[in-house]
Formats: structure tokens, C-alpha cells, sequence
């Protein structure tokens, strides 16, 4: 009886530091962290980019149009897309700023490296690179339309 | 104490097993170049004392669809099911990762129980080097070649050139018929920064992707 006396006080007290730490610190925090010196080489955070770029949205065309960021062209690779339009149309942006960043939804979509990938087989000589946290790190920040 | 600390650690392995139990976690693929999609299938069974219903999935974007064994969700202690994604190859070549991600009943909204992961491989079947030919301005006006190489067993015929501008023009060669090509592209001038030539190359390739070829030659400043 009492080591379950024990194990009691133990789950008890475990319980009652997270609850604390809830009360104290708040929620979990969901935004985008991005930190320079963690970030894989062909990424960038938001805050490091300079601009102007040519932004490349890579989601799809629906939510391109529903909320991209303003500015942005579109090259994704669904199949109900014209694949050498899009291209033709990015390499012609590319062609007059040859600074590059690619973002899809959030870091865990990876069609921005598959689209990052495609401009620099272009072979363009642009400075391409994926924007960490994706169109979520845009939105947080500020950068989408309606978004604070 | 030994009995606190057995009775803890049989907790934590219980919540430790409160998923799925999936016998592979990830897949690599090579896809057949004819391929218009890939699929990824994952067993599972639940290996808890309770009843799990797998309440979402989400393979990451449009291109990835996820099925759970044909639409049944909850799965009783014991049982086994399947995961299903099939990929839409699309406009994708070369190695592409995919994750898909499931979330249980019960468990954290904003972290997934579990990610899956698909490498898929898929396969180049006509390849053009350089994509894009480079000039500077004030170069001479010479000659620069795209080689075109189809990688199958079967042929690809390649059919005339389409140009986007008369600033260059261009000459497809024959090398080795069905497999081997080279563009050959001039520009009239070098003078004009900026000046962009596209081509388009129709093949005979079945494949929708693959149908029409797209290369460019540009002007560009001196660096």
C-alpha cells in the first residue's frame, strides 16, 4: 500500500509541475522557429531575406490564389498544370532578379526543394533557396493578406 | 521502491504503445519511368489493450492521397489494417521525399503520432544538358549545343523546334535516331542584355510529361 502511496505522490506531483509550468509559461508555442545557425544550407529564414526576390509559391494554384504572397508566381508540379508554362514564366522573372525563394505550405511539405531543385537546373545562376517554415512562417509574420 | 518504479515504467511503456504498431515505417521506391504514379502501402496493428481510431491523415500536399484500409478508422486491440499512399508522379524526376502523417484519437492535434516516410526514385527519361545556354553581351555570335539523351529502351523521336523569338536560331541534329539529339542554337546578336529565347521540342514520347521538350538560351550581363 505504500508504494502505491508513492506512486500516487509521484503522478501527483508530476501532474502538478506541469500544471504549474502551464499557468506560469502558457501553451506550447506552435510558431515557426527559425534559427540561422541550425537551418539546412539551402534554407533561409524569413528574416534573413533580402529584398527584392522573386518569390515562388509552390502549393497549389487554388490556395496560390487564395492566399500567396503578394507579388509571388507560381510553379508547382501538379499535373493539371502547364509544367512549361510555369517554367517559362519563372525563368522569366529569374532572368531579372536572379535571387530566388521557394515556399510551399509549412516545413514539412518539401515541394518547395523539389521547385528549388528545378530553378537550379535551370542552370540560371540564381541564388535559390527554400523559405524555412514555408507560407505558415509568411503568414505568422504578417506577409499574407488578412494575416496579422 | 521496486514496485514504484516497476509500476512506473509499465505505464510509461504502456503510453509508449498507445500508438499503432506499423511493421515498416518507411519505403523506398523506384518508379517505372512509364509510371504516372507510386504506391506506398504500410501494415500496421494495434498492439494496446483498447480500441484506436486513426482520426487523420495528411501525405503533405496535393500530389500524395492517403487511404486507411479502405476507409475503416477504428481498429480493436489486436487488429491490423493498412495505410495506403498513392503519389502522383506528375511533373516530379529525380529522388523526392515523402511524409504522411497520422494522427490518433486522443493524442496531440498540432504533433502527429506518427510520420511515415516514402522515398520514391523516379527515373529521368529524357534528359537535355545545359537546360539553358548562356551568352554574355558582346561575345561572339558562335554555336552552342544542348544535348538531348532519351534513357529508355524504347525510342523517342523528336520533331521540329519551336522558338520563341527570332533573336536566335537553332538547328536540331539527329545523332542517333531515337535516342541521341543536340540543339544547336546561335543568336544573331549579343548586343541586348536580357534577350530570352524558349524552345519547344514535341517528341513522340507517350508520356504526358515528357511530350514536350523546353530549353532556353539567354543573354546575359557582364559579370
Amino acid at each position: 500500500m505504500k508504494s502505491f502511496t508513492q506512486l500516487a505522490i509521484i503522478v501527483g506531483l508530476t501532474f502538478a509541475a506541469a500544471g504549474v509550468t502551464y499557468l506560469v509559461k502558457g501553451a506550447p508555442v506552435r510558431m515557426v522557429i527559425c534559427d540561422p545557425s541550425t537551418r539546412k544550407p539551402d534554407e533561409i529564414c524569413l528574416g534573413e531575406v533580402v529584398e527584392p526576390v522573386v518569390w515562388i509559391d509552390a502549393r497549389s494554384r487554388k490556395a496560390w490564389e487564395k492566399d500567396g504572397l503578394e507579388g509571388s508566381i507560381l510553379w508547382n508540379l501538379d499535373t493539371a498544370e502547364d509544367a512549361q508554362e510555369l517554367e517559362a514564366n519563372a525563368v522569366m522573372h529569374i532572368m531579372q532578379n536572379p535571387h530566388v525563394v521557394v515556399y510551399c505550405d509549412d516545413e514539412n511539405c518539401g515541394l518547395s526543394r523539389q521547385v528549388a531543385a528545378k530553378v537550379r537546373a535551370l542552370d540560371l545562376g540564381a541564388d535559390v533557396k527554400v523559405l524555412r517554415g514555408g507560407w505558415r512562417a509568411l503568414k505568422e509574420a504578417g506577409r499574407i493578406k488578412g494575416s496579422n | 521502491m521496486k514496485v514504484v518504479i516497476g509500476s512506473w515504467l509499465f505505464l510509461a511503456g504502456t503510453l509508449f504503445a498507445g500508438g499503432l504498431k506499423f511493421t515498416e515505417t518507411s519505403k523506398e521506391i523506384t518508379a517505372d519511368p512509364a509510371a504516372r504514379s507510386v504506391t506506398a502501402e504500410f501494415d500496421f496493428t494495434n498492439d494496446t489493450q483498447h480500441p484506436v481510431t486513426i482520426e487523420k491523415t495528411d501525405g503533405g500536399c496535393s500530389c500524395v492521397s492517403v487511404k486507411v484500409s479502405d476507409g475503416k478508422t477504428q481498429f480493436s486491440p489486436g487488429e491490423s489494417g493498412k495505410i495506403q499512399a498513392v503519389f502522383d508522379i506528375g511533373n516530379f524526376s529525380g529522388e523526392v521525399d515523402k511524409p504522411v502523417k497520422v494522427w490518433l484519437k486522443g493524442e496531440d492535434v498540432d504533433v502527429a503520432t506518427q510520420t511515415l516516410k516514402i522515398h520514391i526514385n523516379i527515373p529521368v527519361l529524357i534528359s537535355m544538358e545545359p537546360k539553358t545556354l548562356k551568352w554574355t553581351v558582346g561575345d561572339k555570335t558562335s554555336s552552342k549545343t544542348i544535348k538531348i539523351a532519351v534513357h529508355d529502351d524504347k525510342p523517342v523521336h523528336l520533331d521540329a523546334v519551336k522558338s520563341s523569338t527570332n533573336a536566335f536560331t537553332t538547328n536540331l541534329k539527329t545523332i542517333k535516331d531515337g535516342e541521341e539529339y543536340e540543339l544547336e542554337v546561335t543568336p544573331v546578336s549579343t548586343e541586348k542584355m536580357g534577350t530570352l529565347g524558349i524552345f519547344r521540342i514535341e517528341t513522340d514520347c507517350p508520356m504526358d510529361r515528357y511530350k514536350l521538350l523546353q530549353a532556353f538560351a539567354v543573354i546575359q550581363k557582364k559579370s
